[in-house]
């Protein structure tokens, strides 16, 4: 941009600072909540706690019936066979795709894409079906296996994308020395798709961490729960009164920024990324 | 050439086969299963269905006052987060389209709260907008204005409802973002020796610029928000809470379909009937697009 007169240089960052403190307001407001007793936490609203303690994080851990560890573990088990199936399944079709030149893959490619528009509800039924009749309910299983089947078009669309990008040559030049193609794909693409790959990975642990609707179609018993049904529902757990009125904020504050924990250390560690990755989500649709 | 084309055509299978299985499992035979069901009064309680013709269409359309009663609140819901959403996004990408210091820091906070899980979210807000002892009316005190109920009085949880799912406005954000970047400088500066306003160049250089990125972000956001389930469900206790004035149409069905009584084939109707008003919004908005989109590509 050109050169900026300090008027609009001030005009700037009075509206940037002013709207990122709007944002951060009421994340702010929880950290300090998570810091006071029970009595401060639910009577006049004072921003600054009287003492700053770690005991509600302790309690936390105390709780009963709220195992943070055990749905942290859940979620991570979750996320890891997902990711695993949809990066080999996704990335072995997007190499089909790209590698082999038959007349159907033009037609398959669109096929496929085709299905972004379908909302789940239309598919979350029958599935439901099938696998409560196979007797999946409270187990893991439906929330991963549609993964092992590349049915996440969006990922082979984006590595679909990312392939393209490598030359042709390398491929071609690995058949002539006599590599097979499930060679030229483990040993020559693989290694080189460590960025799309990352970027599903990114994509699949937010996705998983978020995700409430499978777990609360399919896991019921509160030890098989995914973080997301844990902090769902740990009001629950104190049950002190008529609905919203009395709810432990100290407490409910803790739990929910220790649930924050996984997903702000990624973004840390790998903000840049993570913008991009989301950013081409969007195209998602 | 033969033996080439048929190791191909073996190789391409081989390898891209599972997507046509995964194609055929997943999606094809999910939807004729769906459109199946619609037709009759399948529950889990009882999987021995009955077929009763159009009985649970003209159910949903003609008598069931808490479907009337969800389609409304998501249309609400959806067409004031989707401009707002759009609007805030616009606003920051436009904020963030400045070679200043410290402008990736301000990228990163508008950025976060979109990373932060919704069922977090959900406690952000419910105690943010506390009825009794939350920030919100807190302040209004100080300045002299009487609290309002928020999210637990049904007549003012939508809005509760509505500004929480604006706090997430980063990925419309982002993709304006991209898009604004790609806008030529040497426009502003022509404009600018012209003495054109901010608002002319607005209008003349960066809408159309934009133009096509915009209907994208139109589109999404309008899905995004008509299917909107988590935060709807997650405030609303799972039941729309309070009086039905929070149920989306994703809640009314989920509960239909995953809870006390099951009835699969009713819900499986409301999926159907869903889907065709995604597809005629859908259609509508590529339709108002025609009217403000500079196609150059």
């Amino acid at each position: 941009m050109t050169k900026k007169s300090r008027p609009v240089t001030l005009f700037l960052y009075i509206s940037l600072i002013g709207l990122s403190i709007t944002l951060l307001l009421p994340l702010l407001s929880l950290i300090l909540t998570s810091f006071k007793t029970f009595d401060e936490s639910v009577g006049v609203y004072r921003w600054i706690p009287k003492q700053f303690n770690f005991k509600n994080y302790r309690d936390v851990f105390a709780l009963e019936n709220f195992h943070y560890w055990t749905y942290l573990r859940n979620t991570l088990t979750i996320f890891v066979f997902k990711a695993i199936g949809t990066i080999l399944t996704c990335t072995l079709t997007a190499y089909g795709l790209i590698r082999f030149d038959v007349k159907y893959r033009k037609i398959l490619f669109t096929v496929l894409l085709s299905v972004i528009l379908l909302p789940g509800e239309l598919l979350a039924i029958p599935m439901y079906q099938i696998y409560l009749s196979v007797g999946w309910f409270d187990t893991y299983y439906p929330l991963v296996t549609a993964c092992f089947f590349a049915t996440d078009v969006f990922m082979i669309f984006m590595f679909r994308q990312f392939f393209m990008s490598i030359p042709k040559e390398l491929f071609e030049a690995a058949e002539t020395d006599g590599a097979s193609e499930f060679k030229i794909y483990w040993k020559i693409l693989m290694p080189l798709s460590r960025p799309a790959i990352m970027t599903c990975l990114i994509l699949y642990f937010t996705g998983t961490y978020n995700d409430l609707y499978g777990p609360l179609l399919y896991i019921s018993t509160p030890t098989k729960w995914t973080m997301a049904q844990g902090i769902k529902s740990i009001e629950d757990i104190f049950n002190l009164g008529p609905r919203d009125y009395i709810v432990p904020w100290n407490l409910v504050s803790a739990a929910t920024l220790l649930s924050l924990i996984p997903v702000l250390i990624l973004f840390a560690f790998a903000q840049r990324q993570f913008m991009d990755s989301m950013a081409r989500t969007g195209i998602k649709g | 050439m033969s033996v080439r084309n048929r190791k191909d055509t073996r190789n391409f299978f081989l390898f891209s086969g599972i997507s046509i299985f995964g194609f055929l499992a997943f999606y094809v035979y999910p939807i004729f299963r769906t459109i199946f069901l619609s037709f009759t009064n399948t529950s889990i309680m009882d999987p021995l269905h009955d077929f009763v013709g159009w009985k649970n269409f003209k159910r949903a359309i003609l008598y069931d006052d808490v479907f009337h009663l969800a389609l409304k609140n998501t249309f609400k819901y959806a067409i004031f987060v989707a401009a707002l959403k759009l609007a805030l996004a616009l606003l920051a990408a436009m904020l963030l389209n400045n070679k200043i210091r410290g402008i990736g820091i301000f990228r990163a906070i508008f950025f976060l709260p979109f990373i932060i899980p919704t069922f977090a979210v959900s406690y952000v807000f419910r105690f943010f907008f506390h009825p009794a002892n939350g920030l919100v009316n807190q302040m209004l005190k100080k300045v002299g204005v009487e609290g309002i109920g928020w999210y637990a009085d049904s007549k003012t949880a939508m809005i509760t409802l509505v500004i929480s799912s604006l706090w997430g406005f980063g990925v419309p954000m982002l993709i304006f973002l991209a898009a604004l970047q790609q806008v030529p400088k040497e426009l502003y500066e022509v404009a600018n020796l012209d003495g054109a306003t901010r608002w002319q160049q607005f209008r003349v250089i960066t809408f159309p610029a934009i133009s096509a990125v915009f209907l994208f972000n139109v589109i999404l956001s309008t899905v995004d928000s008509l299917k909107s389930f988590d935060l709807a469900f997650l405030m609303g206790h799972g039941e729309g809470y309070p009086a039905n004035s929070t149920l989306l149409y994703s809640v009314y069905l989920f509960n239909q379909a995953f809870r006390n009584p099951w009835s699969l084939g009713y819900a499986s109707a409301l999926a159907l009937i869903f889907f065709v008003v995604l597809l005629v919004l859908t259609a509508i908005n590529f339709g108002l697009g025609r009217l403000y989109v500079k196609n150059e590509n």
